[in-house]
């Protein structure tokens, strides 16, 4: 079974979306903050990545840099989330290395329609 | 005087003898007798004697007054001493010359004792006047010469006959080169030669009847001018004027020095932008125009005046106003510089602060005090709008913060309800019956509701506070539009109309996708929530690099008078018997300023009961 990592430091969220992946058929690994993100892509290597935009430590932008800087994982798949997009978000998203964007609230529909454009 | 004595000239002895003896006679003392040229000139030399006395004898060693002879006279004129000559005859031209002009006389042979008495007597005589004329001449040509200042006789023609050495000076000329043919008229500017010429004539007529001094300008040989102060006196008896000239070009250039200098601290003190006064003990003496201005008074008003008079009786800190005068402007006098704040009242009553600095000066041997007033009435002013200011920036800075927040704070339980309900609405949790369904449905249109209303509040303050970014890129607005028009399939369907889409295969726009799209839904929104039967359209063209967006509907339109209410903020137009349309009132305030600031414009047609046309134009490069 596929593997997808969540990083997001709300619980209530957090909840939400692996309810949704893991009815979609997928396991969830949770991290709650950046760094917590880069240390569990670096060990558990999933094979995508839902990663919120703001984290309490360091925001998920910084955190997609630094997952993309690992050797270990050079192609996986990560989508960004974020509350009603801001001007320009989607193309920093892009710069700092994400594949996909997801506008919240999210809709269970479109979380998987994304998440199955890459596994 | 005492005998005297005379050098006889004569060739003939018997002669000699003869004249010596009536000379003597006559008590007068006969030096010496003197037969030839070279021996007359020796005697003379050595002896001289009060007189000369010459027989010309034709034939001898003193004769040929034409030729030889006046060797002689030439000769004896030298010595500048009285001759008298013995002559046969009368109509020598020399001899004639001679008299006129020198102290020489002749005697025509034959002659008596009397008759030489007489002419010995006359030549000195001549001569003493001359002498006397000499020491007279010489005595006004040194006057003339040291008046110190540069002067001139003029004759009546205007020649200058007459030049002194300081005239030489100040002409540039010698005074070989003036006198006798030079004019004045020829050393005097065009600007004042005709009115001096006048004078010139006048004072012929009538000495008094022309001005006697005066400036004019001189020019020089070099053609430079000088200023001169002119002093003309009539010689008594003649037509000749004595001028004299004095040069005030360096006294005038002086004066137009100080006076510049005065002009321009003039200048300096009435512009100042403080008020500045001079006091006299404690009376105004002297102020500049700012003073007038700042106390609203005329001059007149306030010069004489003591500065209390324009203070209030006290000053806030409760002191008497005059008390406290009084002992900074004698501290002032005393040498120690007074600055302080003081309460003023204008003439017209008005209370005004300002700052007071006072100076000893020290003016002709007397102590003034200078006060140098500033109104800092506006200063406080600003002061404390300035205070204000930074307060508002606060405040300011507080809502951007609380806004950020919100925008966070509010969303992320909203997603929760939302995304919940979602999963429940879609039976991923199991089985829901009618009911739940339609409640479940309520919470979450109640939960879009309370997003899009924040989303509007927080893109709303963003926009006036001029905090908007704009992100701007090339894309295709026809997918755009495309996605717009499958969003709202459900809306439609649900409603029964039906939706048109007219645009180009491709729009190829730079500028900010979302903002677009953003306007563009919430007038497809409009059209559909205010349209219960028939259709909407949305028609896209490009027309002079400008894209043109029109949504046109079929629905219950908006009254004229309603119309100008529209692209107001919470405006929410109701008809009567139609159900209240959900929205947030800001919908179209929101777009119109999202238009302007993609430099775009958001304009509406409509028919009550009709139907509306909202058509949204942008640029298509921003």
């Amino acid at each position: 079974m596929k593997r997808i990592l969540i990083v997001e430091d709300n619980e209530d969220n957090l909840y939400l979306m692996g309810f949704i992946v893991k009815k979609g058929g997928y396991n969830v690994i949770e991290a709650r903050n950046g760094h917590e993100g880069v240390k569990l892509a670096e060990n558990e290597k999933p094979d995508l990545i839902l990663m919120d935009i703001q984290l309490p430590d360091f925001d998920g932008l910084e955190t997609t840099r630094r997952i993309r800087k690992l050797d270990s994982l050079p192609d996986i798949p990560i989508i960004a989330l974020t509350s009603y997009a801001m001007a320009g978000d989607k193309q920093k998203a892009v710069e700092a290395g994400c594949n996909g964007y997801i506008e919240k609230p999210i809709n269970p529909d479109t979380i998987m329609g994304e998440i199955e454009k890459y596994l | 005087m005492g005998n005297v004595k005379i050098l006889l000239l004569e060739e003939d002895a018997q002669e000699a003898l003869n004249l010596r003896k009536t000379l003597e006679s006559n008590g007068y003392i006969v030096l010496d007798v003197a037969t030839n040229k070279k021996d007359a000139i020796t005697k003379a030399h050595e002896l001289v004697p009060d007189l000369i006395l010459i027989d010309l004898n034709p034939e001898g060693e003193f004769s040929g007054i034409q030729t030889e002879s006046m060797g002689i006279v030439k000769e004896i004129k030298k010595f500048d001493m009285p001759v008298l000559y013995l002559t046969v005859h009368s109509g020598n031209v020399e001899i004639q010359k001679a008299q006129l002009t020198e102290t020489h006389d002749y005697l025509v042979k034959p002659f008596d004792s009397a008759e030489l008495k007489n002419a010995v007597e006359f030549t000195l005589y001549k001569n003493r006047i001359k002498e006397e004329f000499e020491k007279s001449e010489n005595f006004y040509k040194a006057i003339f010469e040291h008046t110190g200042t540069a002067t001139v006789i003029i004759e009546a023609d205007t020649t200058i006959s007459l030049a002194n050495n300081e005239f030489e000076n100040l002409s540039g000329y010698s005074r070989e080169e003036i006198e006798g043919k030079k004019s004045w008229t020829e050393f005097t500017s065009k600007e004042d030669l005709e009115r001096m010429k006048e004078y010139h004539r006048r004072r012929r007529v009538n000495s008094t009847s022309a001005p006697l001094i005066y400036d004019f300008r001189f020019i020089d040989r070099k053609g430079i001018v000088k200023n001169i102060h002119l002093d003309i006196g009539i010689v008594p008896g003649t037509k000749k004027s004595v001028a004299s000239l004095l040069d005030v070009s360096e006294l005038k250039r002086s004066q137009e020095a100080v006076k510049r200098s005065e002009t321009k601290y003039r200048g300096l003190f009435d512009n100042a932008a403080d008020g500045i006064f001079l006091l006299k003990g404690d009376t105004f003496i002297e102020c500049n125009e700012k003073a007038l201005e700042i106390y609203g008074v005329t001059r007149d008003q306030i010069i004489g005046q003591n500065p209390y008079l324009f203070s209030p009786e006290s000053q806030p800190n409760g002191i008497k106003s005059k008390e406290m005068a009084i002992k900074f402007i004698n501290k002032a006098l005393d040498g120690y510089p007074q600055h302080f704040e003081w309460q003023y009242l204008s003439y017209d009553g008005t209370p005004f602060d300002a700052e007071v600095a006072l100076n000893r000066l020290k003016i002709e041997d007397e102590y003034l005090i200078q006060a140098i007033i500033r109104d800092v009435t506006e200063r406080k002013k600003a002061e404390k709008l300035e205070k204000e200011n930074i307060k508002l920036q606060e405040l300011d800075k507080l809502k951007s913060m609380f806004i950020a927040s919100m925008s966070h704070e509010l969303r992320t339980p909203l997603n929760s309800i939302i995304g919940f309900t979602g999963i429940i609405l879609q039976g991923m949790t199991g089985e829901l019956t009618e009911e739940q369904i339609r409640q479940l449905t309520i919470v979450k249109n109640s939960a879009n509701h309370l997003l899009s209303l924040i989303n509007d509040v927080i893109d709303l303050s963003k926009i006036e506070a001029d905090k908007t970014e704009l992100f701007i890129e090339d894309f295709d607005l026809s997918p755009v539009l495309v996605d717009i028009e499958e969003s709202f399939i459900d809306m439609m369907g649900r409603k029964g109309l039906k939706m048109s889409l007219e645009m180009p295969e491709s729009l190829m726009v730079y500028g900010d996708e979302r903002r677009i799209k953003q306007v563009i839904m919430n007038l497809v929104s409009n059209a559909i929530k205010f349209t219960d039967n028939g259709d909407v359209t949305i028609d896209v063209m490009e027309n002079d690099r400008m894209v043109e967006v029109t949504v046109k509907d079929t629905g219950i339109g908006i009254r004229e008078e309603d119309q100008k209410k529209l692209f107001q903020a919470f405006s929410r137009i109701h008809v009567e018997d139609q159900p209240i349309v959900e929205g947030t009132g800001l919908g179209l305030y929101l777009s119109q300023k999202i238009a302007h600031l993609l430099g775009g414009n958001i304009y509406a047609k409509s028919q009550f009961n009709k139907g509306s046309e909202f058509t949204f134009i942008f640029p298509t490069k921003y």
